[in-house]
């Protein structure tokens, strides 16, 4: 019988397990540690999968971060330079492997720190572990305001939320209302995409609304599904809103197909945002002129004048050979904040890192200000920069006006007046 | 040696030992977290295919809507857990009694469809309710998941509870094999018609397995879900999710007892390395792929078809 | 709230998502009426499809999409009958499970073969056409959309011309009513499958490239489309080609109007094409035209 054939298998195949599990991994056990020689540095990010070409962003801009670092002898840690070794997984986009792959960096490799991985969901389902193991992670790709509500010791972000991008928005929405370019209160057509990006979005919209009547009306507050392809009832709802306002938030391929279809079905409105989306090169290729003058929350943009800026976007281009965009500047600065934490710190123990991590002000940072520090959840004290697509490809900086070469924005909208 | 001890020493006594092998990793290793924590995972999906297998492999009717089941009982537990403070292993039997739940309301109207029908038809079950679970926010949290306490049992007690569920999920499938129920089971797989003719009441037969199933199921996922301290729509109501329970069927053998077993234990911790060894990352889906048209073009019996020819000689 | 204009405009957009739907369900139906098997690669024949026409579109050629789908059904219906003759004849008989996952795996081949050609970002498609609308009064109709819509029309009197009219139609429907007497009569079904695999996978691959008039895509494009297609092959009884039409019109007609519903969340969009799959293997076996069928010979 056949049973009995595996069930002669089974202790044999039990054992072999369990006489290499320990092999597999020499370094394991309770023998004391020896000086460290290097810094072990890990990451599990999205290179396959829904999320890749992001991923694939933050890949590289680690990698530029710590061979930056290593070129220059490494890393000062309490007067010593150590090496970082960089190692990087990838999770297929699915939040279980996200999860357990971290632990395996955590368990196995046994890291020293974790950078983050991309997009709120997987960093979500990643945001146990620094907890768990007391190793320290810097995310720069989950941008949801919940991250930072579950009581993380060892968890920080550099990616300001999106209720910030939310709230961003109406104050720039006001002020125009106060200069009369818009009409007061505005009326606003909401859609936003049906995650935990869209919602944070939605919420800020919303309450702004409620807390200030006499500037805005929200007429028409519609989600749609992620990678949702067909926005064409949508757009007929949003036209039959007559709204003045068109707010949207969405991730690069629904702002591609949505903008399409509403330039199409022939929609204007007096201010047209897609959250985050606007200056993003492959957005502009596919849309041409029909993305002139959308307006751009963002976290950083290649238009930023600032010395620190221009540097990095040069260096980029000469190294990849494309010009970056916000996921590259944050995974850059993402990478940085850590090893300055590490560098304060001046040891690699764990609980060492988080308190200099806690109580760090980075200030060669990439984001709108150049500083990033965070508050006692973890949550950054950075802020958005608003950007306005002007032709010919170009990009305007229109908000705060305290931001270093902003120019005031075009409202409203060239044809709607 | 006769042959009624035969079962006694050549099949218990060595399964004994495996478990028990299997069940000391964790107190004679507490330092190699990791493959303890690989070690739950797989007895989850251990768990997954074993109870899959009842109705996909011994009744033939291949379901793709099985995270349907997974998902209704992660929010059982997730809701009880976070919300109303219950001790998160208490929750278990209802999370498998709410898959049980909605395992009849799948089973009822959809077993009536054959074959083919039936498969397509648990697709759109598990989609719907992967659509439904995120837009229904006040229930599931909508799109921002559930975050839940990160405060959780250590490794070893999750361990040892996968442990425990997988032995009891495929000791019940042993049983259903040689039960009345499993021969009803294999009887209408081979011809529905045939054994209605005779008497069967295959509606009652099937339902049974697939309740049974959903059952495992529900409290495996209840278990999954206090692990990852976290959950959202997209990861227990996701398609990867019943397309993977398939899978280890059919690359361990399916409609066997321990085909299933022997998919789950290569199929996640394979997955899992092929993710780990950046030489191979890009070739991961190539691998599965490839790896699935052979067993269905060269080896339908499945790894364990492998396994017993190689015995054989 | 909704003026005339914009009921209009959500019943023009009803119908010509239609076209869209029935042109992306045809080759599906054709390989199931044959075979009786579920093409799963069918998403991924679409996605390689729209990177070809990208890759024609990007390289010297400049090739219009239009053409360049041509080119890529071609290049697919050799490759599909590849296909069959490889891999696929030998499941057709075995449980329905192994045509399903063997097709699964193509899939997960397909996905991984563009990662590694043309890597994971999104990708779109800009031809001087797309912006231009036809202006009926208020009513803008989008000319990227209008395409597949005369497309899809000309494909579905082309085939029906095809299977009706010729020998090899003819043979195909023979084989897809009752493959044991088409061989019985001299049917040489084998080649008759193979052909139609491939003509099938040629239709996936049509109609992929003419998505990308209007989606942007990566290499997990299609798997939506692929369930949308499941449900609208049932509403239509599986089988047949004015099936096909009546339900790809049905499930557009139904998500389009959607929004109507007061309190509708836009993103509950999806659930209709699933729950209409499933309330249709239940309830309507034979598909939405055999109620009308039912209802006829009622009266």
């Amino acid at each position: 019988m056949n049973v009995i054939r595996i069930a002669r298998l089974l202790p044999a195949l039990v054992l072999a397990l369990g006489a290499c599990a320990p092999a597999g991994a020499p370094s394991g056990g309770g023998s004391a540690a020896p000086a460290a020689s290097e810094i072990k540095v890990g990451a599990v990010l999205p290179l396959t999968g829904a999320f890749s070409a992001s991923g694939n962003y933050f890949q590289q801009a680690y990698q530029l971060a710590t061979d930056e670092v290593n070129g220059a002898g490494g890393l000062d840690v309490g007067g010593k330079k150590l090496q970082i070794t960089l190692k990087i997984l990838d999770d297929g986009s699915d939040t279980t492997k996200s999860r357990s792959l971290v632990e395996q960096l955590a368990t196995q490799e046994k890291v020293n720190v974790l950078l983050g991985g991309y997009d709120t969901t997987l960093v979500q389902a990643q945001q146990g572990v620094p907890d768990q193991y007391k190793i320290p992670m810097v995310e720069g790709g989950g941008a949801a305001s919940a991250i930072f509500t579950r009581g993380n010791k060892y968890l920080f972000g550099t990616l300001a939320t999106i209720d910030d991008l939310g709230n961003i928005t109406m104050d720039f929405l006001k002020y125009w209302e106060d200069q009369g370019k818009l009409p007061k209160p505005l009326k606003i057509a909401l859609a936003w995409e049906n995650t935990d990006h869209g919602k944070d979005y939605q919420a800020a919209v919303n309450k702004a609304a409620k807390d200030d009547p006499s500037h805005f009306t929200v007429v028409l507050d519609q989600s749609f599904d992620l990678n949702g392809s067909d926005f064409t009832p949508l757009l007929t709802q949003v036209k039959a809103a007559n709204a003045d306002a068109f707010l949207s938030d969405a991730h690069l391929p629904d702002f591609i197909t949505m903008h399409r279809q509403y330039t199409q079905l022939g929609l204007k409105h007096k201010f047209v945002t897609y959250g985050a989306r606007g200056p993003d090169q492959k957005g502009r290729e596919a849309l041409t002129s029909a993305a002139d003058y959308l307006v751009a929350g963002l976290w950083w943009t290649p238009a930023l004048a600032d010395a620190g800026s221009k540097k990095f976007t040069d260096t980029w281009k000469a190294k990849y050979n494309a010009t970056p965009d916000w996921f590259q500047a944050l995974g850059y600065d993402t990478a940085r904040v850590m090893y300055a934490g590490i560098t304060k710190a001046g040891s690699l123990d764990g609980d060492k890192i988080r308190d200099a991590l806690a109580g760090l002000e980075f200030t060669g940072a990439l984001v709108p200000g150049n500083k990033i520090s965070f508050d006692a959840t973890g949550k950054p004290k950075t802020s958005y920069v608003m950007t306005q697509n002007l032709p010919n490809n170009e990009v305007a900086l229109v908000w705060p006006s305290s931001v270093e070469g902003a120019k005031p924005a075009t409202i409203p909208l060239p044809g709607t007046g | 040696m006769s042959r009624a001890r035969l079962p006694l020493l050549r099949v218990w006594l060595p399964l004994a030992v495996g478990v028990a092998v299997l069940a000391a990793f964790p107190a004679l290793f507490p330092g190699e977290l990791n493959y303890i924590g690989l070690g739950f995972l797989t007895f989850i999906f251990v768990t997954l295919a074993v109870s899959w297998n009842m109705v996909g492999g011994y009744a033939g009717q291949v379901s793709f809507g099985y995270a349907a089941f997974f998902g209704t009982a992660s929010y059982v537990t997730a809701i009880l857990w976070s919300r109303y403070g219950w001790p998160p292993f208490l929750t278990l039997p209802l999370a498998g009694g709410a898959a049980v739940i909605v395992a009849l309301l799948v089973g009822l109207p959809c077993f009536r469809l054959l074959g083919p029908y039936f498969s397509i038809a648990t697709i759109g079950v598990g989609e719907a309710a992967r659509v439904l679970a995120l837009n229904l926010d006040q229930l599931t949290g909508g799109a921002s998941g559930l975050n839940l306490p990160l405060a959780v049992p250590p490794k070893p007690i999750f361990y040892w509870s996968g442990l425990a569920l997988a032995v009891v999920a495929i000791a019940v499938s042993g049983w259903m094999r040689a039960s009345r129920v499993g021969l009803g089971l294999s009887a209408l797989r081979m011809e529905q018609d045939a054994a209605e003719s005779l008497g069967l009441n295959t509606a009652v037969y099937k339902n049974l397995a697939h309740c049974v199933s959903a059952f495992l199921v529900g409290v495996a996922a209840g278990l999954y879900v206090v692990y990852f301290s976290y959950v959202h729509p997209n990861q227990v109501f996701g398609f990867d999710l019943s397309i993977g329970m398939v899978l280890m069927g059919v690359i361990g053998g399916v409609g066997t007892l321990w085909g299933p077993v022997l998919g789950a234990a290569i199929y996640y911790p394979i997955r899992q390395l092929l993710l780990s060894q950046s030489s191979l990352v890009a070739f991961n889906l190539l691998i599965y792929g490839l790896l699935l048209i052979a067993i269905i073009l060269f080896e339908p019996g499945g790894l364990l078809g492998v396994v017993r020819r190689i015995a054989r000689r | 709230m909704y003026e005339p204009s914009a009921l209009a405009g959500l019943v023009v957009t009803a119908v010509l998502t239609a076209g869209l739907y029935a042109l992306m369900s045809y080759g599906l139906a054709l390989v199931y009426g044959v075979m009786k098997i579920i093409n799963l690669a069918h998403a991924g024949t679409m996605m390689l499809s729209a990177f070809v026409v990208l890759s024609l579109n990007r390289t010297a050629l400049h090739l219009d999409p239009v053409l360049g789908s041509i080119v890529s059904a071609a290049l697919f219906f050799l490759l599909g009958m590849g296909l069959y003759r490889v891999a696929v004849r030998r499941v057709i008989n075995a449980p329905p499970i192994a045509s399903l996952l063997l097709l699964f795996g193509v899939w997960l081949c397909a996905q991984n073969l563009a990662y590694l050609i043309w890597g994971s970002e999104d990708q779109s498609i800009v031809t001087p056409y797309t912006f231009t609308t036809v202006d009926l009064g208020d009513l803008k109709i989008a000319v990227s959309r209008l395409i597949p819509f005369f497309i899809s029309l000309v494909a579905l009197a082309a085939l029906t011309w095809f299977l009706r009219s010729t020998d090899l139609g003819k043979a195909i429907r023979a084989v897809s009513q009752n493959a044991m007497s088409a061989r019985l009569v001299g049917v040489r079904s084998e080649r008759v499958a193979t052909i139609a695999f491939g003509l099938g996978s040629a239709l996936s691959a049509f109609a992929g490239g003419l998505l990308t008039l209007l989606f942007s895509f990566n290499p997990d494009f299609g798997g939506t489309f692929q369930l949308k297609s499941f449900a609208i092959i049932v509403l239509g009884g599986l089988e047949s080609l004015p099936g096909v039409a009546l339900g790809a019109v049905v499930l557009a007609v139904v998500e389009s109007f959607s929004i109507l519903i007061p309190g509708w969340r836009g993103s509950l969009v999806n659930l209709l094409a699933f729950s209409m799959l499933v309330a249709a293997l239940v309830l309507l076996p034979g598909g939405i035209a055999s109620l009308l069928e039912r209802r006829g010979q009622n009266e």
